[in-house]
């Protein structure tokens, strides 16, 4: 294993990679400079969680690197952790359905050296859904510590690095498993018929076509035997909270989810996708916004699209509706059927 | 005796006299209401735009939530159900028609639209998945799923004695099913909607190239028979065909009249719709869309629905008793 780079930073590596003169142009008109990407990561505002590189106490907090292991090797924040991401996905069947697997989340922890009252930031290369699913890992197993992402990911890191990889110390991970932050198949089927009405909000995180259904759309899931959404559920594509590397602007993302979608800051929501990475994302979003209660369906559609035939009639399947609030991309797969009794 | 007609861009159903057409009323029931079924003087409303039907009794509405999207057609059981696809979804909800309460869900094929009953099983077809689901309400059960095609888009059913018609919209094609088979389909006129059973016969009008096929019940689907099927170049754009009397008549959506599906004569198998010695077609105030017959069959009730209207027609009289407009697209009246 290569040794971190003690004398390395980000700037440095940079000037290397680009010409001595990337390193020097720090002020000049027109050009920008690591120093800036890291200031403009700066969050302003009440805003949970995502917090710009100047924003971290460097000496109290641990970092976590969200990236694939071929990034983090040729670099890394300096004393960074690798996440195992896979096993940070790892999940258990209860008689409710698919629930995190604690035990198996806490086990990953411990083995990348995260103790519960660590102070954690959470990076990646960019503030996606890698990133989330640790944060939501952490906050789902009742950290004590802090916990931060790291705005612009890690092309906001001005500060010192290291490369390739070593191994850290594990700890016994003792987890206080927080099980409002999920919800279950059968929390799920008990409320049909009441998401986004008079019930708990409901938001469906995957592209447009893979909500709706759209026949021979690329979007669809081959494994899910059936295509559509959670009856109910609103459609805000997650990869709209994102502005390149950053977090989108505060004021546009509650504007959306708070307004334009109609979920209440006060109540329940329930955010899904696919698998349980995705979702993440969006339920970090609402919860750096200042949404009280936003919980993950941990089993996904995958799993809800799955359930025996005979129980199908607990779990319907909706493909209409006209709540798509996030609509890039086009629905493909051709004719959508329609949806009226003219025919 | 009144009309009630479900108006799917105003949210109420019209009750109109039935004797004039004066409005007795409207009732305010929800999104999108396209369909009726009275069971016992219950008025039950598909409001395809909520995750409930709603229910006029009594002076009051009800609501029964089936949790699923699209509420959009009725069938009613010996048992005392009544049964409602949920079209936005992949649904046929089963709702205790005395108790007004959900009884059971039943998942059948995405996007359910029409339902039948036949020896007491439902038969639900899938505008998305090719298939009939055969479904026994009593149970919550699924009996059999027949697969129709995978890109057949399954509009209207219909229940007779010897088995349930299932139209094919896309492919243009009529299937007869039972619980334990698929028994054949045979060609019917372009864009079809509904089939509907007409003495021994069942009806298929075809809305993309001016059609009506007739297909024997006699024979097996499929079979081909001296004059079976018959198609009838009828004109226009046939919306669906109303019998009264036992005589088929048919609707039109472009053109101002309700005119007799008439006999032979018939040239290379097709038949002209002239009118025929004892029926004549009806001149009306606007095109029709969809009807019902009265019970005694004196007069159907047309709706206009492009016209905002609804009319009172008596077919044997050859005239319009009355004619009632009525809020935005007026969908099919129902006797109550």
């Amino acid at each position: 294993m290569t040794e971190e780079g003690p004398d390395l930073t980000r700037r440095s590596l940079l000037a290397a990679a680009a010409g001595a003169g990337v390193a020097g142009t720090a002020g000049c008109s027109g050009v920008t400079t690591p120093s800036d990407v890291a200031a403009a990561a700066s969050i302003e505002g009440n805003v949970g969680y995502v917090r710009g590189p100047a924003q971290i106490d460097l000496q109290e907090s641990t970092f976590v690197d969200a990236r694939p292991m071929a990034q983090y090797r040729a670099e890394h924040v300096y004393g960074a952790r690798h996440a195992p991401i896979g096993a940070l996905e790892t999940q258990q069947t209860s008689g409710d359905g698919v629930v995190p697997d604690t035990e198996g989340l806490a086990s990953a922890l411990g083995s990348i050296g995260i103790a519960p009252d660590d102070d954690v930031v959470v990076y990646g290369s960019s503030v996606g859904s890698r990133v989330s699913r640790v944060v939501f890992a952490l906050e789902y197993l009742g950290h004590e510590g802090e916990i931060a992402a790291l705005n612009g990911g890690y092309d906001a890191w001005s500060g010192r690095v290291g490369v390739g990889s070593r191994s850290h110390a594990s700890v016994d991970y003792d987890p206080a498993p927080r099980h409002d932050c999920v919800v279950s198949r059968e929390w799920l089927a008990d409320r049909v018929g009441r998401f986004n009405g008079d019930g708990p909000g409901l938001v469906d995180v995957r592209p447009p076509e893979a909500y709706l259904g759209a026949r021979r759309a690329d979007a669809l899931v081959a494994s899910n035997a059936r295509h559509g959404h959670l009856p109910g559920a609103i459609n805000v594509r997650w990869t709209g909270n994102v502005d390149g590397r950053a977090i989108a602007a505060p004021a546009t993302l509650a504007e959306l989810y708070f307004s334009r979608a109609g979920l209440r800051q006060s109540g329940t929501v329930v955010v899904y996708g696919q698998g349980n990475v995705d979702p993440t994302n969006t339920w970090l979003v609402l919860r750096a916004l200042g949404a009280d209660d936003v919980r993950l369906y941990e089993g996904g559609f995958g799993e809800w699209a799955t359930v025996d035939a005979d129980r199908r009639g607990r779990f319907p399947v909706e493909t209409k509706t006209s709540t798509v609030i996030e609509t890039s991309g086009s629905i493909g797969g051709g004719d959508d059927g329609g949806f009226s009794c003219t025919g | 005796m009144l009309v009630a007609v479900p108006c799917s861009d105003d949210d109420c159903v019209l009750l109109l006299d039935a004797a004039d057409g004066t409005e007795r009323g409207r009732v305010a029931v929800g999104d999108h209401p396209v369909h009726l079924a009275v069971v016992d003087s219950r008025v039950f409303v598909a409001t395809m735009g909520d995750r409930a039907v709603s229910v006029v009794a009594d002076g009051a509405v009800r609501r029964v939530e089936t949790g699923v999207l699209g509420p959009s057609h009725f069938a009613t059981t010996d048992a005392g159900d009544v049964l409602v696809p949920c079209t936005g979804g992949d649904a046929l909800a089963v709702v205790d028609a005395e108790r007004l309460t959900l009884r059971a869900r039943v998942g059948v094929g995405a996007e359910p639209h029409d339902v039948a009953v036949r020896d007491g099983l439902a038969y639900v077809g899938s505008r998305a998945d090719g298939v009939v689901t055969v479904v026994d309400p009593t149970t919550g059960t699924v009996e059999a799923t027949h697969d129709l095609g995978s890109d057949a888009r399954i509009q209207g059913v219909e229940a007779t004695d010897e088995g349930v018609y299932a139209v094919d919209q896309r492919n243009a094609r009529l299937f007869r099913v039972t619980a334990g088979s698929v028994e054949g389909s045979v060609p019917v006129g372009a864009n079809p909607y509904d089939a509907v059973v007409a003495d021994a016969r069942v009806l298929v009008a075809g809305r993309g190239d001016a059609t009506v096929t007739a297909v024997s019940r006699r024979r097996a689907v499929g079979a081909v028979g001296d004059g079976d099927p018959r198609v009838y170049d009828v004109g226009g754009r046939p919306s669906g065909v109303v019998v009264a009397n036992g005589d088929a008549w048919v609707l039109d959506r472009e053109r101002s009249h309700v005119a007799p599906l008439a006999d032979p004569p018939a040239t290379d198998g097709r038949a002209g719709a002239g009118a025929s010695p004892t029926r004549r077609r009806v001149e009306l105030p606007h095109p029709t869309f969809a009807a019902e017959t009265a019970p005694d069959d004196a007069v159907v009730y047309v709706s206009h629905y492009d016209d905002a209207a609804v009319s009172a027609v008596d077919l044997e009289a050859g005239r319009v008793v009355w004619t009632a407009e009525t809020p935005a697209h007026p969908f099919e009246p129902a006797v109550v």
